[in-house]
């Protein structure tokens, strides 16, 4: 299709472009182009700033530093408004829709065509609407609730709003998370045809066979970094993995490997919810680290929820002794007591989202590095909480992982993200002597000196008897850490590997080719989705 | 920094006071007197304070209760039903047993009044975890189940046939409440106002210096963590919908303890809503309360004045002035944000010029 003006043939293109949230650099002089009329897809790992450079571009966010110019010309938005009438659009990962409303209404809200002074003209907004229809697929009955449609035609409802307001580019925020395999099938139709009609699409994801069965091009982002970009049908998917996980981290010099002992937690052909996790079994045992990798998404939420009693599962799993139940629902007072047996048995937890998971944002530095384990330390006598005992004892924990604070009683979620996750460990390794350190992303979005001492201090724990599971997409991470490393995708085990030599502990291709076949995606298909339809 | 939310809350409080004034004003009347007689209504004389302190007790027990629940993220809007059921059973505890001696009767009484308000928050705290009924659907709803119980214990089971009210017989001379007579005057204040402080201290300590008081707060401030780290949010749940409930049971057992000696219909009037705004506007503040109650208090007995004293003004009054300082109060972080974040600039460029 012809472009009814001249335009540029680069339709968005960042200039060392930057945006700081607090001390935290969510994107960081990121300088792209991305040419007109192609799917883009723009992949990195949850946090690393995706989602926050496509606000970037949409006027949700304005940048630090560097600029934005789109179809050539330099632009800086006052607000999305501004964006969306220069022809962007963005689908947000969750709907915005009123559910109470019929779909043409909902498509028409903002932009309403009106007739006789007030009269809302539904008649021609459907006639407009479908005279820019790029394929059939796309085409609703106009007059059904939203509330009535199913969830790929709700977001068909979201394409839809866009193509109505004439948008150029579009973003859609992971369009298939909560989408089934043909949904998935026929959302990518309607991105080809809208690109066949010169639109320019960009897809946020981190499924890599949608990347490399769809897309045009691909473009990573790693901690607010641009990684690796290029053309689809030129790449290796081995080159997206690496620009994905990285080789930031330096080595942290010889170590030795672990000698395992008893059995502290044991998973038999464990199953959660319909597919994220399919007959997972693993074991650690005591004085030994095993770490899971895989991409975001691929069950390792399932897991950690599993053992806490959260998510109910199917098959067995054993924790420092103790059978959890397994079966269809959850009885959250009986999950709750065993759990806060594990916990006094020596289970420590850092969970992946430590804002809302493992840290009490609004209350004191000193009440979140013993919250849970005041009982076990003697700050209880009675039921009355010894104040003076609680505040010694935690200041030496505190300085013991070298966490910085202005005052003790400054709130936790004033402190670095760093410093947050320090005290964390301090408090759930410190607390008593733990048998199993069970961690989901222990480094992520923290400063190189905090990751430095985290590492150093599982290592630590488990030259004295330990156990860890450390649950990691940081690659390198699990290489320093790993004894042995169990592979994830798409909720199945995928591989298993173990430590070898200090120089080379593991294959990182092998690893990485673990992390995306199962998905539906070996090299062979992706060399078979190489020729051009 | 600390106390900057106590001094916008008051400021807060001040500013609805002067919309309220102004108000007046624009009815016809001279602010300055209406400010006066207020002010006096409400702590000019022995009697006048009385009655203020006296209608404010309950507001406190109310306000205790609310604030309870909400400290685990919990919204009792039931404090209503929980009084009267209080107020009832224990009514009935002091009708079935009239000659019991007074240091007996008083705990016994206390008792069925808590352990019955107790058992309407439990009912709340099922509903919610067994049946999935949010609290606040709950707990309004069973008010109205416990008015209609009241109704049946009043009217047709413990009636004074004498009486041309809606009201129970007497309960026995042993459980009434010492009278404040020490203070002048001749107001209905009674030993349940004093009860009412030592509790507000008591539930200040077992929040800040407990384990379960930490429970409470840990629920309602980080609920993930704590359902992480082992705690069983259903229990705690429970356990704080039924110390908020026996709290409310509290408010019920007290006034009819010391003041009314029998039940009559409607004898709550309204405190458990109001205990709300006491609650809220105390930021659930166990001391907090026991000021926004005595605020409370003092704007019923002065505005019951204005409406004697002044042409144009009734007793809706303070209803008006009560709702525009929760309005401004509500409206607070308006207010404190700006100020917060203006303080909290200041001291991080304090602090990189100390690390610099």
């Amino acid at each position: 299709m012809i472009a009814d003006s001249p335009r540029s043939s680069i339709a968005v293109e960042f200039q060392g472009i930057s945006r700081s949230i607090g001390s935290c650099r969510a994107v960081d002089g990121v300088s792209a182009k991305f040419e007109t009329g192609k799917i883009h897809a723009i992949l990195g790992e949850n946090g690393a700033g995706k989602t926050t450079l496509m606000k970037l571009l949409f006027g949700l966010n304005n940048p630090s530093s560097g600029s934005l110019r789109v179809d050539g010309v330099d632009r800086k938005w006052r607000s999305p408004a501004d964006a969306i009438a220069s022809g962007l659009g963005m689908v947000q990962q969750h709907f915005t829709l009123v559910e109470t409303l019929s779909v043409i209404d909902n498509i028409m809200l903002g932009y309403e065509a009106i007739k006789f002074f007030c009269i809302l003209d539904r008649e021609s907004a459907i006639l407009d609407l479908e005279k820019n229809l790029p394929s059939k697929a796309l085409s609703l009955d106009w007059h059904r609730l939203v509330s009535d449609l199913s969830v790929g035609e709700k977001q068909k409802v979201e394409i839809l709003k866009l193509i109505a307001r004439k948008s150029k580019i579009l973003v859609l925020d992971e369009p298939t998370a909560v989408l089934s395999p043909q949904e998935t099938e026929s959302l990518f139709e309607i991105l080809k045809s809208l690109r066949d009609q010169g639109k320019t699409v960009f897809v946020i994801t981190h499924k890599l066979n949608e990347v490399f069965n769809h897309c045009d091009t691909w473009f990573v982002l790693r901690a607010g970094r641009a990684t690796g970009s290029g053309d689809v049908r030129t790449t290796n998917i081995d080159d997206v993995v690496r620009a994905m996980i990285g080789t930031t981290l330096a080595p942290m010099g010889s170590r030795t490997v672990g000698r395992p002992g008893m059995s502290m937690l044991k998973f038999s052909n464990v199953s959660v919810g319909v597919k994220q996790l399919r007959n997972v079994s693993f074991e650690v045992r005591a004085g030994e680290i095993l770490g899971i990798a895989g991409v975001d998404g691929s069950g390792q939420s399932e897991i950690v929820n599993a053992l806490l009693g959260l998510q109910a599962h199917a098959g067995q799993i054993e924790i420092l002794g103790t059978q959890l139940l397994s079966g269809e629902e959850i009885d959250p007072s009986r999950a709750a007591r065993i759990l806060e047996k594990l916990r006094s048995d020596g289970l420590a937890i850092v969970s992946e989202d430590r804002h809302t998971q493992s840290l009490w944002l609004d209350e004191s530095v000193e009440m979140n590095a013993a919250i849970g384990f005041e009982v076990q330390n003697g700050f209880v006598k009675r039921g009355w909480i010894l104040w003076a005992r609680w505040r010694a004892t935690v200041a030496k924990w505190l300085q013991n992982f070298d966490v910085r604070f202005l005052s003790i009683n400054i709130s936790a979620g004033r402190l670095s993200g760093g410093n947050q996750q320090k005290l964390i460990f301090a408090r759930e390794i410190l607390s008593r002597n733990p048998k199993l350190i069970v961690a989901h992303q222990p480094t992520r979005g923290v400063d190189f000196h905090a990751i430095r001492l985290i590492h150093e201090r599982i290592l630590a724990a488990r030259d004295s008897g330990c156990a860890a599971l450390i649950i990691s997409s940081e690659l390198d991470e699990l290489m320093i850490l790993a004894d042995r490393i169990v592979v994830l995708c798409a909720g199945r085990q995928t591989g298993e590997f173990s430590r070898k030599s200090d120089s080379e502990p593991f294959r990182r291709e092998e690893i990485g080719s673990a992390m995306t076949d199962a998905g539906g995606i070996s090299r062979n298909e992706i060399r078979l989705n190489e020729v051009p339809s | 920094m600390r106390h900057l939310s106590s001094i916008v809350t008051i400021s807060a409080t001040l500013f609805g006071l002067l919309l309220a004034l102004l108000f007046t004003g624009a009815l016809g009347e001279n602010p300055f007197n209406v400010a006066q007689i207020l002010v006096m209504g409400a702590v000019g004389s022995p009697t006048s304070l009385g009655y203020s302190l006296f209608y404010a007790t309950p507001l406190i027990f109310t306000g205790l209760s609310v604030s309870w629940a909400l400290k685990a993220g919990l919204f009792n809007i039931g404090a209503e039903g929980q009084m009267t059921v209080g107020g009832v059973v224990m009514a009935v505890v002091g009708i079935l047993f009239p000659d019991v001696t007074p240091w007996l009767a008083w705990p016994l009484a206390f008792a069925a009044g808590f352990a019955s308000g107790a058992f309407w928050g439990w009912l709340v705290g099922w509903l919610k975890i067994q049946r999935g009924v949010h609290e606040v659907l709950g707990s309004i709803l069973l008010n109205f189940v416990s008015y209609g119980i009241a109704g049946l214990v009043i009217l047709n089971i413990f009636r004074n046939t004498q009486s041309a009210n809606p009201e129970t017989t007497e309960i026995g001379l042993g459980y009434r409440l010492t009278i404040l007579d020490w203070i002048g005057g001749t107001s209905p204040l009674n030993i349940a106002f004093v009860f009412a402080l030592i509790l507000a201290a008591i539930c200040d300590l077992i929040i800040r210096h407990t384990k379960m008081g930490l429970r409470l707060r840990w629920i309602g401030g980080a609920p993930d963590f704590a359902r992480r780290s082992g705690v069983s949010i259903t229990k705690e749940s429970i356990r704080a919908l039924m110390i908020s409930g026996g709290l409310a049971g509290l408010a019920g057992a007290s006034f009819v303890l010391g003041y009314m000696h029998k039940v009559r219909e409607g004898f709550s009037s309204g405190a458990g809503f109001v205990g709300i705004a006491v609650a809220l506007l105390g930021r659930t503040n166990a001391w907090g309360v026991v000021g926004a109650a005595l605020l409370f208090g003092g704007l019923q007995k002065g505005s019951l004045d204005l409406d004697i004293d002044t042409e144009k003004i009734s007793r809706d009054l303070a209803m008006v002035i009560q709702a525009l300082v929760v309005f401004s109060v509500a409206a607070r972080p308006v207010i404190e944000r700006p100020i917060r974040e203006w303080l909290e600039r200041r001291e991080t460029k304090k602090n990189d010029e100390v690390s610099v």
